[in-house]
């Protein structure tokens, strides 16, 4: 039997998904017309193409709701960092994230197949809601390779309400 | 909401000492949570380093910069003495790659680059890139919850 997706893997893919929908709707493609794309977790592939966008779960906090209670509002700190080719689409692209995601983003709960592992089962499973944290270029210095020459870095805090 | 107060001094003495009750209170409350702010991203720095020195940690301390304002984390300071602060919050891939990134003179060990100046010792350049820490991040999800605790405190 195949692990059951923790509630932080399912945030993750629904930020994910949540942007891709909408990269696709938004018909938003870089300068030569491709297609740009979101991917959950920190860069490590070789096989990036740049502009693109990353987010993925950092820290979670378990606040007790109330002093006392063992009940707990959970919250997900979460990084998206986003890779453009230039000062102008990463200020676009910026605008454009943190424009989409203002209003939170449905939580599906996902279901792994063995048979399409690609593609999991997914069920509404609320509202993730969220706070912006910082919305900063992420200045390295001079001389930096492509990938770090135009970063840009949001953080939100989320929390998932309804069910 | 109105509050109507009657006083038997003069309105004036009266806004007055109110007025510096309510600083008092401010001054003690931004001094408190520039103490909780400084001991977290420590905190988080050192929780988040394999193997830390504590020289990035040391770098971050509370400055008062008026009465009712205090920072923590002097940029132009972390510049000078640990320019590495960005990379290690944020990431970096450009270690390797055509940002010349030169540890200074020493050797490496036990995963560690130790500075030094003997005949063996060498400069290097790290093979892997850093990855992110975002030290700076998780501080500033602790102090919503820590704004939260020193104001209800005050009640």
């Amino acid at each position: 039997m195949a692990l059951t997706w923790s509630k932080i893997r399912c945030l993750e893919n629904s930020l994910i998904d949540f942007l891709n929908t909408n990269l696709v709707a938004d018909a938003i493609k870089d300068i030569n017309g491709v297609q740009i794309v979101a991917r959950v977790g920190r860069k490590e592939d070789n096989d990036w193409q740049l502009p693109c966008i990353t987010a993925y779960v950092d820290t979670i906090n378990l606040q007790r709701i109330f002093v006392g209670s063992n009940y707990r509002q959970d919250s997900y700190l979460m990084i998206i960092d986003i890779y453009a080719t230039n000062e102008g689409e990463r200020m676009d692209l910026v605008t454009w994230v943190a424009d989409k995601i203002n209003n939170g983003f449905t939580f599906y709960n996902y279901t792994p197949s063995e048979s399409t592992p690609n593609s999991p089962t997914k069920v509404a499973g609320g509202l993730a809601s969220l706070n912006f944290l910082s919305n900063t270029r992420v200045a390295l210095g001079q001389n930096v390779d492509n990938e770090d020459a135009h970063r840009h870095r949001v953080s939100i805090n989320v929390w998932i309400s309804g069910s | 909401m109105k509050i109507r107060v009657t006083t038997l001094t003069k309105p004036g003495e009266f806004t007055k000492w109110a007025t510096e009750v309510v600083t008092q209170d401010a001054e003690i409350v931004v001094r408190r949570l520039a103490e909780i702010c400084e001991v977290l991203i420590k905190e988080n720095i050192l929780n988040t380093s394999k193997m830390p020195t504590g020289a990035l940690a040391d770098a971050f301390f509370k400055e008062q910069i008026n009465s009712l304002s205090w920072g923590v984390g002097d940029i132009a300071y972390l510049n000078k003495t640990v320019p590495y602060w960005r990379h290690v919050n944020f990431g970096s891939e450009a270690i390797n790659a055509n940002w010349q990134h030169w540890l200074p003179k020493g050797h490496w060990d036990n995963g560690r680059w130790i500075e030094g100046n003997e005949d063996t010792d060498y400069f290097d350049i790290p093979k892997t890139p850093i990855q992110a820490h975002n030290y700076i991040e998780k501080t500033l999800m602790d102090m919503e919850i820590a704004i939260q605790r020193v104001l209800s405190e005050r009640k």
